[in-house]
């Protein structure tokens, strides 16, 4: 606790700094705590031993050139997808938050029309969309666009209402400010609102791949060979479920913690120079 | 119009009712208990609600179900379909509870806290009097945002098979070949929750503002 | 990359399909970690054997096909036997993988197939727009199905049998079932459960491992499928036992474009000419007779089921 207590969070002055015995006392409640924590993980692991999910043969599969080469091919194409779905999604939420706080009403009523839909769908609704209804309706696209498509039309929606929050937390004083030394509303957006939500924005971005990533795992659903898909055929070549989905399941953990402390670090960054 | 899908897509919608009003508590209990695990002294506390907020934060909500679903009866519990589902989604939405809680506390002003401890206010009451209902305060929206996107995350349950609107919605669309009835029926129900929703959140953060 | 197979002490186990395997592959076969047995399936022997067509006719699909260079069909890649990736070579191996294989080497002189796997209810919608060419796969020949398909077929008749946990001794008679929760995957298995046990509670899980883990969890009481697939898992895992249960019969069909006539007759003389040189035999030797013991079957008629 020392070693935060100068961060100002509220949980630190809750508390005093301790005194001896509370610091025993503390002592005490760690161990009983970590017995406890480790009590009920030994139990898992015995029941799962119990049913042979422990043989080491069974883990065998995530120390396999073949098969970890096989759940890599899988990340790339989840990648794929989440990159291309942020990229169109950002674009298409900038814009559709623009929209929404347009001067035009009919551009604003539209959009936020069209937001508020679509935050309020499930992605898996969106999916099954695109995948049984659209081709009813004529229209089939290839497995990776109905994909990216679904993930686009939700995503974009949630980044555009981000977007927003960013726009209206820059305050009318500069905009006004802007306006008043006789530049056009066009300008006050290019010159002195966007620029600064931009840069407040950029963390943002990496939350939305790190959403996106997480999405893509529909692939699962509609048969992409993404991670998660890739997953499910391992699984079934194998006949070790729990081992196969415990790797992907690091994969993505790997893959997200890794861009999430990217974001921190342009967040301090950021928040530098701002 | 509907003929018998009806009563089905009726009952999808109940089922997903259903799935997020027992999910959500579930998301509810075990992010404060995460979150007190976060902000307790206790380091291996913290250390495993920070442990369980990064994988699970990290981890697609599909992935945890199906893990769930096939592996938890490996480790010895079995559950019925519907309450694997539900643990899926009250585990998932759980460390996003977590978050949010620890958030509002710490949007509470230290020197308030500090003022109130030199006024000789006790542990309980700095908390009751304090520091709770200004963090609930700034709660109510983002649980609000938690509890829609945990009747959003339902429909994953038609990916293993629970009968919930999702899932009635594409049987009644294979079945009747009507895509856009099919499709806008289910959109209502979902909108239907949102607002529901959204308006008893606008409702609840005026009742706190007067708790204030 | 040396340590790739760290495990290889039961070749013994592999020992037994070797005089298949001769015949099935040229590649020596190594334990891998997990099932040893599906990654003993290789058709490639038999799609070697496989015939090319002469003179085709020319239709829009066939036209399609050859553009595109590979066929493409609707199916699956996690069905054991019939069409499951190998992950460590990247085949697609097993019986219904191997019709489409054979067919795409009938049709261009080389076995290239892409699979699409969007799930058994999107076939028709896809055969009917001509994202696919063809749907193989567990597709059960049905008089309501094949007014928006052309089924080529049957290539093999399926029936449904009975998996249970080694230890169930309760499940003998079909009538066991009534009320009984029961495992089935969507698509024919499930068709068929519905229609001869309609007492039975079906429970749906996409992926056969999924069914196996069902029934062995005690999740449902059985799984029921096609009696070939059933029998290959119980071989593999002795915690699963295949009762006498046998009932419905499935026609699986090669579902074609319902508005291209010309290319469901030149799939028809396909599966004649696999059929009657050896190439289906061959074939299932090579996939399903690696899973199960027992004869192969004799293949069935082709026409012989309404709407086909």
């Amino acid at each position: 606790m020392n070693s935060t207590a100068k961060t100002g969070t509220a949980d630190d002055a809750l508390f005093d700094q301790l005194g001896p015995r509370a610091r025993a006392r503390l002592r005490t409640v760690s161990i009983i705590a970590t017995v406890v924590l480790l009590a009920v993980v030994t139990g898992m692991l015995i029941a799962l031993g119990a049913s042979g999910q422990l043989d080491p043969d069974r883990w065998a599969i995530l120390v396999d050139g073949d098969y970890l080469g096989f759940l890599a091919t899988g990340l790339g194409l989840t990648l794929v997808v989440g990159l291309v779905s942020t990229a169109l999604s950002v674009i298409l939420g900038v814009l559709l938050a623009l929209g929404r706080i347009s001067r035009s009403r009919w551009l604003r009523l539209p959009c936020a029309g069209l937001i508020e839909f679509f935050r309020a769908m499930p992605l898996l609704l969106i999916l099954f969309f695109i995948m049984f209804a659209m081709p009813m309706l004529g229209l089939r696209l290839p497995t990776f666009w109905q994909l990216v498509l679904a993930i686009v039309a939700h995503a974009s929606a949630i980044f555009a209402e981000i977007v927003r929050a960013g726009i209206l937390s820059i305050g009318s004083g500069q905009s006004e400010a802007g306006k008043a030394i006789g530049l056009r509303h066009r300008e006050v957006m290019g010159l002195i609102v966007l620029p600064q939500a931009t840069r407040a924005l950029t963390p943002a971005l990496i939350t939305q791949m790190v959403r996106t990533i997480k999405e893509s795992s529909l692939g699962y659903v509609v048969g992409l060979s993404e991670l998660l898909n890739n997953g499910k055929i391992l699984s079934e070549f194998t006949g070790n479920f729990i081992q196969s989905f415990i790797g992907v399941g690091l994969f993505y953990i790997i893959v997200n913690i890794v861009l999430s402390r990217v974001a921190e670090r342009l967040t301090s960054r950021v928040g530098k120079h701002a | 119009m509907f003929g018998s899908y009806g009563e089905d897509l009726l009952a999808g919608f109940g089922e997903t009712v259903l799935v997020t009003v027992t999910a959500f508590p579930i998301a509810f209990v075990i992010g404060i208990v995460l979150a007190v695990f976060r902000i307790s002294p206790v380091r291996p506390l913290r250390i495993a609600g920070r442990l369980y907020v990064d994988v699970v934060r990290n981890s697609p909500l599909l992935l945890i179900v199906v893990l769930l679903i096939f592996g938890l009866p490996d480790a010895g519990l079995l559950l019925p379909l519907f309450w694997c589902f539900v643990l899926g989604l009250g585990g998932y939405f759980g460390a996003y509870v977590c978050e949010t809680v620890c958030s509002g506390i710490r949007i509470v002003d230290r020197g308030q806290i500090e003022a109130a401890r030199a006024i000789g206010l006790p542990f309980r009451r700095v908390l009751t009097d304090v520091l709770l209902p200004q963090a609930l305060r700034a709660m109510v929206q983002p649980l609000g945002t938690i509890l829609i996107n945990t009747a959003l995350g339902s429909a994953l349950g038609a990916a293993v098979g629970i009968s919930e609107l999702t899932l009635e919605t594409r049987s009644f669309n294979l079945d009747t070949a009507q895509p856009v009835l099919a499709f806008l029926t289910a959109a209502c129900g979902y909108l239907a929750i949102n607002l529901l929703v959204s308006l008893g959140v606008r409702l609840l953060e005026r009742k706190a503002r007067v708790l204030r | 990359m040396s340590t790739r197979y760290p495990n290889r002490r039961s070749a013994l186990f592999a020992l037994g399909a070797l005089p298949l395997l001769a015949s099935c592959s040229g590649s020596e076969t190594e334990r891998t970690a997990g099932n040893p047995r599906y990654a003993t399936i290789d058709q490639s022997g038999a799609i070697a054997h496989g015939p090319v067509a002469g003179r085709l006719p020319r239709t829009p699909t066939i036209d399609e096909i050859r553009q595109r260079g590979y066929l493409r069909q609707s199916g699956s890649l996690t069905n054991p036997g019939f069409a499951l990736e190998n992950v460590k070579t990247g085949a697609v191996t097993g019986f219904d993988a191997g019709i489409a294989q054979l067919l795409a080497k009938y049709l261009l002189g080389k076995p290239e197939v892409d699979t699409v796997t969007g799930g058994s209810d999107t076939r028709e919608a896809m055969l009917g727009n001509h994202s696919v060419d063809v749907a193989i796969g567990t597709y059960t020949i049905k008089e309501n199905r094949a007014r928006l398909v052309n089924f080529a077929g049957p290539y093999y008749v399926a029936h449904s049998g009975v998996l249970v946990a080694a230890d169930n001794r309760d499940i003998r008679r079909l009538s066991d079932l009534d009320g009984r929760r029961v495992a089935v995957q969507p698509g024919a298995a499930e068709e068929s459960l519905r229609k001869e046990v309609p007492h039975a509670i079906p429970v749906l899980f996409e992926q056969s491992s999924q069914n196996a883990s069902a029934v062995r969890q005690g999740r449902v009481v059985a799984w029921s499928a096609n009696t070939a697939l059933l029998l290959g898992k119980s071989v593999i895992d002795k915690e699963l036992r295949m009762t006498d249960i046998a009932f419905g019969s499935s026609p699986f069909g090669i579902g074609t474009p319902k508005d291209d006539p010309a290319f469901k007759s030149v799939v028809v003389e396909f599966l004649h000419r696999i059929m009657a040189d050896g190439t289906w035999r061959k074939l299932w030797e090579c996939t399903v007779g690696v899973l199960t013991p027992g004869p192969v079957p004799h293949p069935p008629r082709v026409g012989s089921v309404p709407g086909s």
